[in-house]
């Protein structure tokens, strides 16, 4: 047998084959499809011989006795994790808009467990926590208001009175301490349980970010954050640190200028919507966004 | 005498939720001196954006492996014929091409309206591929060549009589060996798509028949614990069907038990019949229970033990408490409660009565009793005045939202 000389080139102008039909309930002969198989250099395997050459292109759920194997199966399924932490902009600037982030800030974890549990992935362990950052060259120590992580869905009636108390206000000039607010979600006590975790910080703003200066940092807060970008940087890319090398991600709802666009260019695994703090959003978009962290655990 | 060819053949899609499974159709081919096979998984978490298409809104993961599985299977149908050697490579680079061609060609006729998201985590109609073309090296003969053609995470394995072999290599940002994957979850670094660049890797294998080739999205092998559950899985059903067909649904129904993703598999055997298989594989199931997977299993099983003790324990224990606790509480508290009357114990003498009156008095007169034996507070400790004694059963820590920077804030608004 010789190499073959002259195999049949790639097609150029042929016209792209269309997605195939949504896969129906019924077990459907997956080779050879219909017309597309020189029968003659592909003989399909007699029936005696090929007695289980099917395809089932149907819903799991609907095709195989899911709960009588689950029982034996399931111990040696995964395990999931998701912490979320939102950072959110409560300068004066964002008044206009600071109800819908409060908004979108509760209905994205929603969406977030909705798409893991589509798919039939049981989280075992689902928390949330809020940084709602202002500047601290025109606050001081009112510039941040932390809190822990919530479990959800237990602690859901605190993670919410925590939300809706957060009041848009003071942040003098632009730009605003968002930095700040980033390397304290990098530092958060993140879970450790679960075989896989999916580890996520999300920022809504609607100013540019100042450049890290720990010099106006409360002396607890300095201690917490890393001296320049650079060094942020390095925090968010550093494999053994406290983040999981490809478990973390992060969402901005930023506007394109200093801080942001640097973040969106450089740092791994980030999606950045360019907007005043997620306005003009899609759905489309959105769905994207939803999907890039849940249907990739 | 010729050594049998293609044998034995399944394939199944699994879609997760109905009609949107992101996997498509495996290929599965066979003929006397040849065999494809091979499974292509849309990347949901890449490709999540959803596009309008005469069959109804589809995401671009979805449309991605379905455009890719016909190209791939047409291309490599003109490609590899019994009587010449596949040049490898080439077809990587044929295959290369055919694909970005075709997803390009629809992302431009689905027209999409341009995305607002900056995201090298985000990509237009991405899929991976697993491929394996067989061909015998010489008529009748038992050895056949393996052409392993792949981007991206989805696998193809080889099971021999002495165990599974991974031929693929899992394109990772992180990589790592196979269990490390599975449990770092890594980023996929080259997967076919309509608007990055990729490319096809290619391996050649010499095989010797019997064997099973298997290509398999990682919806069948990413959600097992390790990769010696996955092959232990494959051939423990293998053993214990009556024929391919319940081979391929009892995997079926293992994997839809513990997955959380689409999983599609494509599985062709070579040079022997079911019950040959059966045979071949049975001292293999018998070692990976004894020596790798039983063990675990064992552990694990122990772990869950130990865990389920450690649950009720605790529960016990707080129940114990409330109970002792309640039981002790009302002498503890003798003094505490404000309208419990004060008994009088009539041996005392006046003398001694008049050393009792109040030591302690607040501004309102009323008198705080203190026997000798009570035990002043120590330091730190806080007195509160008619303060309930915390209840046990309640969950101890921070659980109020902490709030900083309360202070009023007056600067001017940005």
């Amino acid at each position: 047998m010789s190499e073959n000389p002259n195999p049949a080139s790639a097609p150029s102008a042929e016209p792209t084959p269309s997605a195939e039909p949504a896969p129906s309930a019924e077990p459907a002969p997956a080779a050879p499809p219909a017309g597309s198989s020189p029968a003659t250099e592909w003989p399909v395997l007699d029936e005696g011989a090929s007695s289980g050459a099917t395809a089932s292109s149907a819903a799991a759920s609907a095709t195989s006795p899911v709960a009588d194997q689950s029982r034996m199966a399931a111990p040696r399924g995964l395990s999931y994790a998701v912490d979320i932490v939102f950072c959110i902009d409560v300068t004066g600037s964002m008044t206009p808009i600071i109800d819908q982030v409060k908004s979108n800030a509760l209905r994205f974890y929603d969406d977030v467990q909705s798409n893991l549990t589509a798919k039939g992935k049981n989280v075992d362990q689902l928390r949330v926590r809020v940084i709602a950052f202002r500047d601290f060259a025109a606050d001081g120590a009112a510039a941040l208001d932390e809190s822990p992580f919530f479990t959800l869905p237990d602690e859901r009636a605190d993670f919410s009175e925590f939300v809706n108390g957060l009041v848009a206000e003071g942040g003098g000039d632009a730009p605003e301490s968002g930095l700040e607010a980033v390397a304290l979600a990098i530092d958060s006590p993140w879970t450790t349980v679960g075989d896989r975790r999916r580890q996520v910080i999300v920022v809504w703003t609607d100013q540019p970010a100042q450049p890290l200066d720990p010099s106006v940092l409360p002396p607890d807060i300095a201690s917490r954050v890393p001296r320049d970008s650079s060094a942020l940087t390095d925090a968010w890319e550093d494999e053994q640190g406290r983040m999981g090398s490809s478990s973390k991600r992060l969402i901005l709802f930023a506007p394109d200028g200093p801080g942001w666009s640097d973040i969106s260019a450089v740092w791994e695994n980030v999606v950045h919507h360019p907007s005043q703090a997620g306005g003009g959003l899609s759905e489309v978009d959105y769905g994207t966004i939803i999907d890039s962290i849940g249907n990739s655990v | 005498m010729a050594t049998p060819g293609p044998t034995i053949s399944f394939a199944f899609n699994l879609g997760k939720i109905p009609d949107q499974g992101e996997d498509s159709d495996p290929i599965l081919r066979d003929g006397p001196d040849l065999g494809l096979v091979g499974v292509f998984d849309g990347m949901g978490g890449a490709g999540g954006t959803v596009y309008d298409t005469p069959e109804g809104r589809r995401t671009g993961a979805y449309l991605a492996s379905r455009i890719a599985r016909d190209v791939v299977e047409r291309r490599m149908m003109d490609l590899l014929e019994p009587d010449w050697h596949l040049n490898g490579k080439t077809a990587a680079n044929d295959l290369q091409r055919s694909v970005q061609q075709a997803l390009r060609q629809r992302l431009e006729e689905l027209r999409a309206t341009p995305s607002g998201l900056r995201s090298r985590l985000i990509r237009a109609l991405p899929t991976t591929m697993a491929l394996v073309a067989l061909q015998r090296t010489q008529p009748g003969g038992p050895v056949w060549a393996g052409h392993v053609l792949w981007a991206g995470d989805s696998r193809a394995y080889v099971f021999e009589s002495s165990g599974m072999r991974q031929v693929t290599t899992d394109d990772l940002r992180d990589p790592g060996d196979a269990l490390a994957n599975l449990r770092h979850d890594s980023v996929v670094s080259n997967a076919m798509s309509a608007d990055t660049e990729f490319h096809v890797n290619y391996r050649r294998v010499e095989l010797r028949a019997p064997f099973l080739v298997i290509c398999a999205t990682d919806g069948c092998f990413g959600y097992l614990r390790t990769p010696m559950h996955f092959e232990h899985l494959v051939l423990s059903r293998l053993l214990e069907a009556r024929n391919t067909e319940a081979w391929s649904s009892s995997l079926q129904a293992e994997i839809a038990a513990v997955t959380g993703d689409d999983a599609a598999m494509s599985t062709l055997g070579v040079g022997a019949d079911f019950k040959e298989f059966q045979k071949l594989f049975a001292p293999r199931v018998a070692e990976l229970a004894s020596e790798f997977t039983g063990p675990l299993d064992e552990l694990s099983d122990a772990i869950a033990r130990v865990e389920q003790e450690l649950r009720a324990l605790r529960l016990r224990q707080l129940d114990e408490m409330t109970q002792r606790w309640n039981r002790y509480k009302s002498g503890y508290e003798r003094y505490l409660q404000s309208e419990a009357p004060v008994e009088e114990d009539e041996s005392l003498s006046s003398a001694d009565r008049e050393q009792t009156e109040p030591i302690g008095a607040d501004d309102n007169g009323d008198a705080t009793e203190m026997s000798t034996e009570d035990t002043p507070l120590g330091d730190g400790e806080v007195e509160s005045e008619e303060s309930p004694p915390t209840e046990m059963s309640e969950p101890i820590g921070d659980s109020a939202p902490e709030r900083n920077g309360e202070a009023e804030r007056n600067g001017e608004a940005s």
